[in-house]
């Protein structure tokens, strides 16, 4: 059990310390989730102003939420496949130990030092609307937005990605990462999608349920029930939309060593 | 250690069948394994390994039995293993890199596992490059870490596949002496296309082509095998025709001196003068029979 414990914590100090030395992944991270808020700064402003504290908050992570995934998913797509180019599965293969919790820490190794540049750049934009508002309660609704907007998004992306990552080519996650987001992001009333239900990685239950905003919405649709999974938007359905994100991640993430050990040549 | 294999086959999917029915006794020691590339050396490791299950026939090391799951494992236990081309992490620091790759082998007590990544840096020469990314690291550099991380375990069995291909002549002699000062009372199974390197290091050797044996003795058995077969031809005109392998050619001039191997024909014999093989020369040898024996039997 100790070399488990222990086979999952080195993974995971060791994949952030890689994943965080990578000169890519911080221009990757920092230029995507800082552009586009510099380009609209000067709209984004006005609009924080007139949506007050809560709203403001929940639509600068929502914002950062709109884009940010996709690039997120094709910086982590990678680390699988390069374990193969670089001959360490075959490598691994021949220790005694399971391998399985070296995945998992891997995944939640490079899952971790990718999010800091976002982290940054969420805590960064939440200062500036700390500023704009005079608001000193804005921090403090941030790190809630970012558990349950940001958080939720990015561990479904990090599943998603390493998971395409064991079977499919790693340049074609990219477009794959690209479309899957943008598709959660329509109007399930065009397409039929997760988009609006409570298993949408989106975060508009969150975003409606606990900063009592419509920005995460799918669609012109207002706030669309869908049966089942979309039922009406509260407190309570807004702590429990992010909760089911972060269960159907961990479940994919449970495939991913059965995923990567099909590539097992044994 | 002791590996003996019996009736080994591998065939992947596709139909590639990479060994057929390999029969080998292994002792403790330096074991040399010679073939050209494709000849199902890699295949071979990476079975022994436990990187790859054989389709057919049993591998038994000690007394664990290849086939069976917990013996296997056992396997793993006592076994170093450094693959062909291994990449290496680039943005790890070399200590953290072995510090690593420790604590997945299973070694679970960090002071004694610190004591022994330091020892292993110094053994292979990199105590001074411990702190350095291993992506500014030479190729003859990396190849010590490789070596360093499959001796982490303290092995009773170490498995190199082709160690010293790429690396530079110095860098090449320094990772065999290497090799050779680790024996020791290990098995040490080296894999590799260059005679050179076995000639070096290692008593027993096999010879593997088209994923069989071909060859299995002592390199004085393999230099014996040549003997009669060995000849030196300096001619002024071209190449010496006949059924013949040039081992080397040596422009003098006015002449050039060629190295075969083969059943020299008589029209060239009178220049030949026969001469001493080397273990090159009993493998080129070696490969041409097992070729005119293939080629006899097809036809």
């Amino acid at each position: 059990m100790r070399v488990i414990g222990r086979s999952f914590e080195t993974a995971m100090r060791n994949e952030f310390r890689m994943q965080s030395r990578r000169r890519a992944m911080w221009l990757t991270m920092l230029g995507v989730s800082t552009l586009f808020p510099l380009l609209a700064l000067h709209a984004l402003d006005e609009r924080f102003a007139q949506e007050g504290t809560l709203r403001a908050i929940a639509d600068w992570t929502n914002f950062l939420n709109l884009w940010v995934p996709i690039a997120y998913g094709i910086v982590l797509a990678d680390r699988i496949p390069r374990d193969r180019r670089l001959r360490m599965d075959e490598l691994f293969a021949t220790f005694p130990t399971n391998q399985r919790y070296r995945l998992w820490g891997k995944a939640l190794g490079v899952a971790l030092a990718t999010v800091v540049p976002l982290l940054l750049v969420a805590l960064a934009g939440a200062v500036h609307i700390s500023l704009r508002l005079h608001s000193a309660e804005v921090m403090k609704f941030e790190v809630v937005a970012i558990c349950v907007i940001l958080l939720p998004a990015l561990l479904f992306m990090t599943a998603v990605c390493l998971l395409l990552s064991t079977f499919v080519w790693p340049p074609a996650i990219g477009f794959i990462c690209a479309g899957l987001w943008l598709f959660l992001q329509v109007s399930p009333t065009m397409l039929p999608s997760l988009a609006n239900s409570l298993m949408s990685p989106t975060g508009s239950y969150a975003i409606a349920g606990l900063f009592h905003s419509d920005r995460g919405w799918a669609g012109t649709q207002g706030l669309v029930p869908l049966g089942p999974l979309g039922p009406a938007v509260s407190a309570q359905s807004g702590v429990l939309g992010p909760v089911l994100v972060t269960v159907l991640a961990a479940v994919l993430l449970g495939a991913l060593p059965a995923a990567a050990g099909r590539r097992n040549p044994v | 250690m002791r590996i003996h294999i019996h009736e080994l086959t591998k065939t992947f999917p596709g139909g590639i069948q990479a060994l057929r029915g390999i029969n080998l006794d292994i002792e403790s020691g330096m074991f040399g394994l010679l073939g050209p590339n494709g000849a199902g050396k890699t295949t071979l490791m990476r079975i022994l390994a436990g990187v790859f299950l054989p389709s057919g026939g049993t591998v038994r090391i000690d007394t664990w039995d290849l086939a069976v799951d917990r013996d296997r494992t056992a396997v793993k236990c006592v076994l170093g293993y450094l693959p062909q081309e291994l990449g290496l992490y680039p943005d790890l620091r070399a200590r953290e890199f072995l510090d690593y790759i420790a604590v997945l082998k299973g070694m679970d007590h960090t002071p004694s596992r610190r004591r022994r990544v330091a020892e292993l840096l110094d053994t292979v020469g990199l105590a001074g490059d411990a702190q350095r990314k291993l992506g500014t690291f030479s190729g003859g550099m990396k190849q010590r870490i490789g070596i360093a991380q499959a001796l982490l375990n303290d092995p009773r069995l170490l498995i190199v596949d082709e160690p010293t291909a790429g690396l530079d002549p110095e860098e090449r002699i320094r990772f065999r002496n290497l090799l050779s000062d680790l024996a020791g009372d290990r098995t040490v199974l080296l894999s590799t296309h260059i005679v050179e390197d076995i000639a070096q290091t290692c008593r027993n050797l096999a010879i593997m082509s088209t994923g069989a044996v071909v060859f299995r003795g002592t390199a004085a058995d393999l230099i014996d095998a040549a003997r009669d077969h060995v000849w030196l031809i300096s001619t002024p005109g071209p190449k010496p025709e006949g059924n013949l392998t040039v081992v080397s050619t040596l422009n003098l001039g006015s002449s050039v001196q060629y190295r075969v191997v083969g059943e020299v024909s008589p029209q060239v014999q009178g220049q030949g003068v026969p001469t001493e093989p080397s273990l090159e020369d009993g493998y080129v040898w070696v490969m041409r029979s097992y070729r005119d024996a293939v080629s006899s039997a097809v036809a």
